[in-house]
């Protein structure tokens, strides 16, 4: 049997557990799922303990594995503090705080979950990165490339990866950082840091980058190999809880950041299409860089950066090809967790500790699939729990593929949703990592003009600009997008032409700054530069939103749906029954499609009606 | 037993002033570093790792060595001294800190951020 190894990533966001057995992967989830804490941070009991439920009977851990090393990540907090004094007095509180979590809390929760110390095992931020990447890959050898904010101290890896194992070849060290970089401009911009980087890169095709030449002028020295230095006199983060200084504010005209609740000017679209810009060359020389490193040819992307998921369809565009490019959909910390564990498993499973094994290579050398299983490892969701949430809220629901005459589940779903009702949908494995890959979404048709702005501000609560990605099936991407391959949603691309009509607002390409006025097809996933970030289905794939998929084209002839994350802002993505329930009745959701069950509005009593929208989320 | 906010204070001032009568190299990179502006001459900021060898992972007794301290033999020359006292403080307030709020505002008024 091959060794069964559980993996933790903590203790800064996004904290997450993951089992495998070998090779293979059998259960990964993220803390906030359970915890409802909007990327928690803390050790991840509950993940764990949904983890454990998931060993095989009669199996024992070989060994716990944590993603980074806190000895080297507490010297460089201490370092740090040390050579920015007297400045950084009100970091002092929280780097205390995180070296008491790191030096007793951290080693004592690790022994209570296996007592020997000898099972327990370390290894580093960037290699959980890398070894998330390429061990779940489909490449047998690639080119590994990993960017973040920081882990331990690297904030830039290169990696070669074979059977062998993954070999460190470039480092680029902290304060200079891409991620911390993109994040002062969230920050700038008025979102949040660590949560708000996706609303910047959303927000980017509405502007120019004007800002371009300026940052690269003055904030980074961007070498012709990727390499980069911050000039970090500009940045907060060493020395403050803010990621930027008066400093940079000034360098854009600016008087401060822009408050959240303050409107978004055109500035703010400049500066985040910039940024963006900026971001994208350097992810292109570094990606350029890994591949002419390693004489391989396929590429495997991690680390936070890697879910800018425009500068990835570049990268595959580009620099790799179709098809060679592959990205871990937990590429933040929480993917560290399935990458300590896969690292140490081999390390267990080999004589040297080096590891082997990995995907059988095919002529091409590789193997065609990955072993991620659609990243569907999250809690199943039981029948019998769905049932009893519905019956103690006392709702009315149906069970459709129970009842012999009528539409079946996928049929009903299909018809409300071409009849423009919003449906959550419920079913199977919960998804590892930010995305909601169909089996915790919130699915409508795509073509009403008003869907994309009444999604999100109806079911969301949040402000209507911000994009919605498409879910189409391989047989029908290559009529609709130029280039789209991602079943994980982690690149962008572009409608082809047909798809944007001849008359009325900004066109494709042109100087579009408002969202309406973009004339496409399909208006509610399709981006204000013609650009969408979708997620193709396999037409072999078994679950339900395939058959669903199917059966609205076959209704109105519209091969899309809209496909975004079933929750509210602020709030984690839906994980169990009570959780999809809540959100359903707390929103504008017009039906509720959760394992057999289908529950509509409008047979629910009175009561609940009350209940839509009076609840306040926080901010995202 | 939670931490006091004075302790913490104390100790962040000793730290600070241990720190001001040794001398610190500039981060490369900071303002002033001339090197920054020289992108087009093929130069590279990348880093070497330190070892070019397939990763491997680090048993707990090598990270928490037994009777030893977390930052035990990672120590730079510049925080050598400190990171004993630190971690001395750490282990002998095994509790999270207490009135944060409170350190704040004292490190606030001790030493002002600039």
């Amino acid at each position: 049997m091959a060794p069964l190894v559980l993996g933790i990533s903590a203790l800064y966001h996004d904290s997450a557990a993951a089992l495998v057995e070998g090779d293979v992967i059998l259960a990964a989830a993220q803390e906030e799922r359970f915890t409802r804490r909007k990327g928690d941070w803390r050790f991840p009991t509950a993940a764990i303990d949904y983890c454990l439920s998931q060993l095989p009977q009669g199996g024992e851990l070989a060994g716990v594995a944590y993603y980074e090393n806190p000895a080297v990540k507490s010297q460089r907090l201490v370092t740090e503090a040390l050579s920015n004094a007297p400045r950084g007095a009100l970091l002092w509180t929280s780097t205390l705080s995180s070296l008491h979590a790191l030096s007793a809390e951290l080693p004592a929760s690790l022994l209570d979950l296996v007592g020997d110390p000898a099972r327990i095992h370390f290894t580093s931020h960037h290699a959980s990165h890398a070894a998330s990447a390429f061990h779940p890959s489909p490449f047998t050898e690639a080119a590994v490339l990993v960017a973040d904010g920081v882990g331990e101290s690297v904030t830039t890896s290169i990696w070669s990866a074979s059977p062998e194992g993954l070999v460190p070849l470039r480092e680029i060290h902290y304060p200079h950082s891409l991620g911390l970089l993109y994040s002062a401009f969230t920050q700038l911009c008025g979102f949040r840091v660590n949560s708000g980087e996706y609303k910047l890169m959303g927000l980017a095709p509405f502007g120019k980058p004007k800002y371009a030449d300026t940052i690269l002028d003055n904030l980074i020295d961007l070498r012709p190999d990727g390499s980069f230095a911050l000039d970090v006199s500009f940045f907060g983060f060493r020395t403050t809880m803010s990621t930027i200084t008066s400093r940079l504010c000034h360098l854009f005209s600016m008087s401060g950041p822009r408050h959240e609740a303050d409107p978004i000017l055109q500035q703010h679209m400049d500066l985040a299409a910039s940024i963006q810009a900026v971001l994208e060359e350097s992810m292109l020389r570094l990606a350029r860089t890994a591949i002419q490193l390693t004489g391989h040819q396929d590429l495997c992307l991690a680390g936070g950066v890697a879910l800018n998921c425009v500068a990835n369809g570049r990268i595959e565009r580009e620099v790799t090809g179709r098809g060679r490019l592959w990205t871990q959909p937990a590429a933040g910390d929480a993917g560290g967790a399935l990458g300590a564990a896969l690292l140490v498993s081999r390390s267990l499973d080999s004589p040297d500790g080096l590891g082997r094994g990995g995907p059988e290579p095919t002529a091409a050398g590789r193997s065609g699939t990955d072993a991620m299983l659609g990243s569907l490892l999250g809690p199943e969701i039981h029948r019998d729990d769905i049932r009893a949430a519905l019956d103690e809220l006392g709702l009315r629901y149906e069970e459709p593929d129970a009842a012999a005459g009528g539409p079946t589940l996928v049929q009903a779903v299909a018809a409300a949703l071409a009849d423009g009702q919003l449906v959550g949908h419920v079913d199977g494995r919960m998804e590892y990592g930010p995305r909601a890959l169909g089996n915790r979404s919130i699915l409508a048709d795509p073509r009403p003009s008003t869907m994309r702005a009444g999604v999100n501000r109806r079911i969301k609560f949040r402000e209507g600009w911000r994009p919605f990605a498409p879910v189409v099936l391989d047989e029908d991407a290559d009529a609709l997008f130029e280039s789209a391959s991602s079943p994980y949603m982690l690149t962008t691309t572009r409608f082809l032409d047909e798809h944007f009509s001849e008359t009325g607002g900004a066109t494709r390409g042109g100087p579009a700054t408002r969202l309406d006025g973009v004339n496409a097809a399909f208006p509610a996933v399709t981006h204000v530069d013609g650009s969408a970030r979708v997620q193709v289905m396999a037409s072999t794939d078994t679950r339900r939103l395939a058959s669903i998929l199917r059966e609205f084209r076959s209704l109105t002839g519209c091969p899309l749906l809209l496909n975004t994350s079933f929750n509210v802002r602020g709030e984690p993505i839906v994980c169990g029954a009570r959780d999809a329930i809540d959100c359903f009745l707390d929103t504008h959701l017009d039906v509720l499609a959760i394992g057999p069950f289908l529950v509509r509005k409008a047979d629910q009593s009175p009561q609940f009606a009350h209940r839509v929208g009076r609840r306040r989320f926080d901010a995202d | 037993m939670p931490i006091d906010a004075l302790d913490v204070l104390d100790l962040w001032r000793s730290l600070v002033e241990e720190h001001l009568s040794t001398a610190s190299s500039p981060t490369p990179g900071s303002a002033g570093d001339a090197s920054r502006n020289s992108p087009t001459d093929g130069s590279t900021l990348f880093r070497i790792p330190e070892s070019m060898t397939p990763t491997t992972c680090t048993p707990m007794a090598a990270v928490y060595p037994p009777g030893g301290h977390l930052l035990d033999g990672s120590a730079s020359a510049v925080g050598a001294t400190v990171v004993d006292r630190l971690q001395m403080f750490l282990h002998e307030h095994r509790a999270s800190l207490a009135r944060p709020d409170e350190v704040r505002r004292a490190a606030e008024f001790v030493y002002p951020v600039v």
